[in-house]
């Protein structure tokens, strides 16, 4: 694992573990009945997460229960069963189990879907998603590198989209925070 | 009664525009699982809040359609691609793929559809037949061994998932947690609200459930990149020559069938294992062993019998027990909570005409699949090579005004944004996502069941071992959380 991977990992198990301290901390400012089962789930929570986080730190033998797997119905395991028993190869099976992400475009990172993401969201309850999402979509399709006229299309058809949702659905998605001094057409 | 309930069944089924929702969502399925990277369980939680506005047997019909159709699609990319629609279609490749190259695409497509055609009607008799009994079981259940069994429910999850026990564990616990936000179920109690009137009706499951299906997957697939593979082969072959073929190896159909119903009944296995252990069941018991991965239709008929009779069994626990057999059941479950319908015995009792709608649904449904599979699948097979790319911002619109629209809470767009930040973190990090969309949709039925079993036995905790039942339900969750700990240990201590 690589050291990124794991501080990413840690960063994961402590949000896991902060969120349930707050919960459970909380719980003292209800009466009884209502706070059985946030302490319930919540000391679960702080427990394993705890467990998992100071791993590192637990003896040998402790440290491999904590770590302990499950029932493993494992697919190299299978795989190579099935490499065993046929033409294929293990390695053409694996590759084959794992074609989606294998055979495809090349990624593109985290960071700009998740900013186009947020910012889509947060924009929208400004002034309303009827708005915002031409924009999102074209600059999705444009960081993408999509073609133009791809990315005319597909733009249309998420503002579509957005359009039905108001009129046939009756969803307020043309309105935010901001009150625009424009409505959608409605036929 | 039954006979009653499914002569009831039969007939709402094929009234209009019932049926037409049931073969609308077929259609819609068979599209969603042709596209790689876009799953049924995608497909489920994308269309869950546009039901909201139909009647409940018309949504859940909808909903299941899609469920039945993407599960035999994905076997489409998988032959013609070499790129599975889903996870579950990954053994379709093995034999249908080198079917397409050497010119009988056609053959393997109408061959997968006929194999999950009679798959799916085989599990669907099944179910059908046992009903009856799983009542009789599910009856002698009452508040603390429903609680009981939540737990199991979500301790067996995390046991069967990949990577260590305890993630699993923190993702169901960390699920049943964010459920207590909000009133509390049997009271008026605020918690966590912050004293926002927004939070006062807690976090929206369907908004959960669209951030760990859609925007978590969107995620993954904008990093990793996602299918734009350009076919290969040619559609040739006859696909009627494929459909004799696949109803000349009934020995095959039936046992990976058996195979589908048996793990899809277990919460957490799913299809991905059992297309892989029919299949190589299928290699183990045939005469000519080798000729596997070369083209053996026997291969693609395991795979899609299989596939499809994995939902009726992975349907046995979620209506009789609310426990989920894959991620797509996960997702069904929260539509049949959505829509007023509480698994348990009510689906076996007093609405057992729907459970039979729906199990009729999935049946009559198999017959548009049978027909799409053999006559049409090869128009619209330009489905599967879409780039992901454009198929992401959709998505995320989408799965973005579908999170408002339910409640009109902006709480629910940023429940979506964080959960589906942290589903795909989850996802990466190999904490299971069917544990913590368990923990979600069950949250709220669990702590109501605890709260009355508190009552019942006035705060004393002797009530979780007063009956034979619970004191089993305990042992088993005992054993199955401590018995792969204990195994590791064993064996780590023998070297």
């Amino acid at each position: 694992m690589k050291l990124s991977d794991d501080i990413e990992e840690k960063g994961l198990l402590l949000v896991f573990l902060m969120v349930s301290l707050y919960f459970v901390v909380e719980t003292r400012n209800f009466p009884l009945e209502p706070s059985l089962f946030p302490l319930f789930a919540g000391i679960i929570t702080i427990f394993c997460a705890g467990l998992l986080l100071f791993a590192d730190y637990l003896p040998e033998p402790i440290r491999q229960t904590v770590m302990a797997s499950g029932i493993e119905f494992d697919d190299s395991e299978i795989q190579d069963d099935i490499a065993d028993q046929t033409d294929y190869s293990s390695e053409t099976v694996t590759t084959a189990a794992e074609a989606i992400t294998e055979d495809g475009a090349e990624g593109m990172g985290l960071r700009v879907p998740v900013a186009l993401t947020t910012a889509y969201i947060l924009l929208s309850y400004l002034v309303g998603f009827f708005w915002v999402t031409p924009f999102f979509v074209a600059t999705y399709c444009i960081w993408a590198r999509l073609p133009r006229h791809i990315t005319a299309l597909i733009t249309g058809i998420g503002l579509a989209l957005v359009w039905i949702l108001v009129v046939y659905f009756n969803v307020p998605l043309d309105s935010g925070l901001i009150d625009l001094p424009i409505r959608v057409w409605r036929p | 009664m039954m006979l009653e309930a499914l002569i009831e069944a039969f007939t709402t089924l094929f009234s209009w525009p019932t049926l037409g929702f049931m073969i609308l969502g077929v259609i819609l399925g068979i599209l969603v699982g042709a596209t790689p990277g876009i799953g049924s369980a995608l497909g489920i939680a994308l269309l869950l809040p546009l039901t909201i506005s139909l009647g409940g047997i018309d949504a859940l019909l909808l909903l299941v359609g899609i469920y039945s159709g993407s599960s035999y699609a994905g076997s489409v990319a998988a032959i013609l691609i070499n790129t599975p629609g889903s996870a579950s279609a990954a053994a379709a490749t093995f034999d249908g793929y080198p079917m397409a190259r050497k010119g009988k695409a056609k053959d393997a497509l109408s061959a997968a559809a006929t194999a999950s055609a009679l798959g799916g009607f085989f599990g669907i008799i099944v179910l059908i037949l046992i009903s009856p009994y799983i009542l009789e079981i599910v009856l002698l259940f009452g508040s603390p061994q429903y609680f009981l069994l939540a737990l199991l429910g979500l301790v067996l999850i995390s046991v069967v998932a990949q990577g260590a026990v305890l993630k699993g564990i923190i993702a169901g616990s960390f699920g049943l947690l964010l459920t207590t936000i909000g009133f509390s179920p049997m009271g008026s109690t605020q918690r966590y609200t912050f004293g926002s009137i927004h939070l006062l009706d807690g976090l929206s499951f369907v908004a959960a459930l669209l951030g760990l299906f859609a925007l978590a997957e969107m995620f993954k697939l904008a990093v990793e990149g996602g299918s734009i593979s350009k076919s290969d082969v040619g559609l040739s072959g006859s696909a009627l020559d494929g459909a004799k073929e696949t109803v000349k190896r009934p020995i095959i159909v039936l046992k990976s069938s058996i195979i589908g119903i048996l793990i899809g009944a277990i919460p957490g296995a799913g299809a991905t294992i059992s297309t892989f252990i029919a299949y190589i069941e299928t290699v183990r018991s045939s005469d000519e062993p080798e000729t596997f991965g070369r083209g053996n239709i026997d291969g693609v008929v395991a795979v899609d019998s299989a596939s499809n009779a994995t939902i009726s069994g992975s349907l046995i626990p979620t209506i009789s027990f609310g426990i989920p057999g894959s991620a797509a059941t996960a997702v069904l479950l929260g539509a049949l909570i959505m829509h007023g319908l509480d698994p348990g015995p009510d689906l076996f009792g007093a609405n057992i005409d729907i459970t039979y709608t729906l199990l009729l649904g999935i049946f009559f449904g198999n017959f548009v699949i049978l027909i799409g599979g053999i006559f049409f699948i090869s128009r619209i097979s330009y489905v599967t090579q879409i780039d992901s790319n454009i198929i992401i911002p959709v998505v995320i619109v989408l799965a973005a005004t579908g999170s408002f629209m339910l409640r009109n809470n902006w709480v629910d767009p940023i429940t979506l944004l964080l959960v589906g930040f942290l589903g795909y973190y989850m996802k990466k990090y190999n904490y299971s996502i069917i544990a913590f969309v368990l923990g979600i949709v069950l949250g709220e039925i669990a702590e109501a069941n605890l709260i009355r079993s508190m009552h019942l036995s006035e705060y004393s905790p002797v009530i979780f071992v007063e009956s034979p039942l619970s004191i089993f339900l305990l042992l088993c969750t005992v054993f199955v959380l401590f018995g792969p700990m204990v195994k590791e240990a064993i064996q780590a201590r023998r070297g």
